[in-house]
């Protein structure tokens, strides 16, 4: 049965997944539909990038406190949806999962990005942009994982940051909205769905900034008292 | 609608899935109008009044969606007129048109998909391939009610002790960033008290040998689920051979080609309608039975 998989076993399915299956879903959705191939591997491509991660995180040993801590910022970052309601796309998500993935690693915010997508889609409505939602604003996460010790060091590179997320997560949710509605990359109609959606661009990466400069100081003195505290 | 909500929730995402990646995959246009009128049947019966507060939405989008199409599409070869000297192609406002159905029918799909698929049968799912992935999330889930009320709490407090006022705009803001901030210490002091106790009740974290952990389960798969699972595969295998076999294939450019009504073709389109029609025809069953044994009394 599936609970029986072990560490080992799963790593090969990781390498299966990336190295077969990926290819062979190309080839099959170019071959079934026609029509709409691009629109196909584009989902199914999104659904298995995310698998190795979130497998990642099924094998890994570390402890039940950091386990908690992701499930807690995920629900302050879909709670946080409902504390600034107020303001349409002011929203402090990408601002938890950059905070968390800076003081608790990448794989941590990947995990919170990933998982508040879904959760907050329990109650906005679940829908083929979930994938694309979990994997834009788990890469926020992965990458600030990286870059945590220059953002943590220097508040231009942070607020840098919240920008460059900010347009990066709609310019991958736009990527989606125009190979689905067409099956194909039009320039021309790409363009015209950024500057559509760029007012909300624009005060999303401004929310990002502000949160993000607002609650480095606090909350993330927090994080780090945490953190020596109980040894995250 | 309570006949579908009762399968098993593999069953259920097993369905949705053939029926929305057909609507989404697949855009000849028969299918994508079957695909639409199944959808709209299943949200009848599954919403009722509620539906007629998304009528309008729904149509804006539809008209949005369809003529997004032809203003930036120019391909197809009848010409229709000219618009600030671009073409406007019949061929891509019959693209537009099919694709505004196909945008409406999947939104309605899964706005039905997310009513019969609560988050507790997501959880089960998930349990099933990443128990701890699952229990993270069903942990977050219990949080964001906890998180909501704790805010309220803090913001009484904080507004009895005059730590926030709210003159202006910003000044709410800062308030609201304050309590934010508060309710993060709350939650984090929380969050290893509760991973403290759930190790001190044994919870084992580690990936050690043989260990195996129980969960409870309250879904059961039935026979009605497998029928209902082997349904789908039958009625998928018949229209898959279908689109294969030719019978149905349609092209919007680079002239729309006319669409074939053979006796080849009505297969397919039986089948495909078969299986959009499903839980309707479940629940029709369903209600005609009850109204039959009711006779009986």
């Amino acid at each position: 049965m599936i609970k029986k998989i072990s560490v080992r076993q799963k790593k090969i399915i990781e390498y299966v997944i990336i190295f077969l299956l990926i290819p062979t879903i190309i080839a099959l959705g170019t071959l079934v539909f026609e029509d709409r191939k691009y629109a196909f591997i584009t989902l199914a491509v999104t659904i298995l990038a995310c698998i190795p991660l979130l497998l990642t995180f099924e094998k890994r040993t570390d402890s039940t406190r950091k386990l908690i801590i992701i499930a807690v910022m995920t629900a302050l970052s879909v709670a946080g949806r409902f504390l600034f309601a107020l303001v349409p796309g002011f929203k402090p998500v990408t601002a938890i999962v950059v905070l968390t993935a800076i003081f608790f690693g990448g794989e941590a915010g990947f995990l919170t990005g990933a998982l508040s997508a879904v959760l907050s889609n329990f109650m906005f409505g679940q829908g083929p942009w979930t994938p694309f939602q979990m994997l834009a604003w788990g890469m926020i996460g992965l990458v600030a994982g990286f870059l945590a010790r220059p953002l943590r060091k220097s508040k231009i590179l942070l607020s840098l940051y919240g920008i460059v997320a900010g347009a990066a997560f709609s310019m991958i949710m736009d990527i989606w909205t125009v190979v689905w509605y067409d099956d194909s990359f039009q320039p021309a109609l790409y363009i015209a769905a950024l500057l559509s959606s760029l007012p909300y661009t624009i005060m999303y990466a401004a929310s990002n900034v502000v949160f993000l400069l607002a609650m480095i100081g606090p909350i993330g003195k927090k994080m780090e008292r945490i953190q020596t505290k109980y040894g995250i | 609608m309570n006949t579908f909500k009762r399968f098993h929730p593999v069953t259920i995402v097993v369905y949705f899935f053939v029926v929305t990646g057909f609507t989404m995959f697949y855009n000849q246009p028969v299918f994508l109008v079957i695909s639409c009128i199944g959808a709209l049947i299943f949200s009848i019966l599954l919403l009722g009044r509620e539906l007629i507060a998304s009528i309008p939405f729904y149509f804006l989008f539809f008209l949005g969606a369809a003529v997004i199409n032809p203003l930036f599409n120019h391909n197809g070869t009848t010409i229709l007129f000219f618009l600030n000297g671009q073409v406007i192609t019949k061929e891509a406002v019959i693209y537009g048109f099919f694709m505004a159905i196909m945008l409406i029918a999947v939104l309605m799909w899964f706005r039905a998909l997310s009513i019969l698929m609560s988050s507790d049968k997501w959880l089960f799912l998930f349990g099933t391939v990443t128990p701890r992935l699952a229990l993270v999330m069903s942990m977050a889930l219990r949080y964001i009610p906890l998180f909501r009320m704790q805010v309220q709490k803090i913001q009484q407090t904080q507004k009895a002790m005059g730590a926030i006022n709210e003159d202006s705009y910003l000044s709410k803001g800062a308030g609201s960033l304050q309590i934010f901030s508060v309710m993060v210490t709350w939650s984090l002091e929380n969050a290893i008290d509760t991973a403290d106790s759930m190790r001190a009740r044994g919870f084992v974290d580690h990936h050690k040998k043989n260990y195996k952990r129980s969960r409870f389960v309250n879904y059961k798969f039935r026979r009605s689920d497998g029928l209902l699972i082997f349904l789908v595969i039958l009625l998928t295998g018949i229209l898959s051979a279908g689109i294969l076999k030719g019978a149905i294939s349609y092209s919007y450019y680079p002239t729309a080609s006319k669409l074939l009504f053979s006796k080849e073709s009505i297969i397919p389109y039986a089948a495909y309608g078969i299986l959009v029609l499903l839980p309707a025809i479940l629940e029709i069953k369903e209600r005609i039975q009850w109204i039959y044994y009711k006779s009986g009394m």
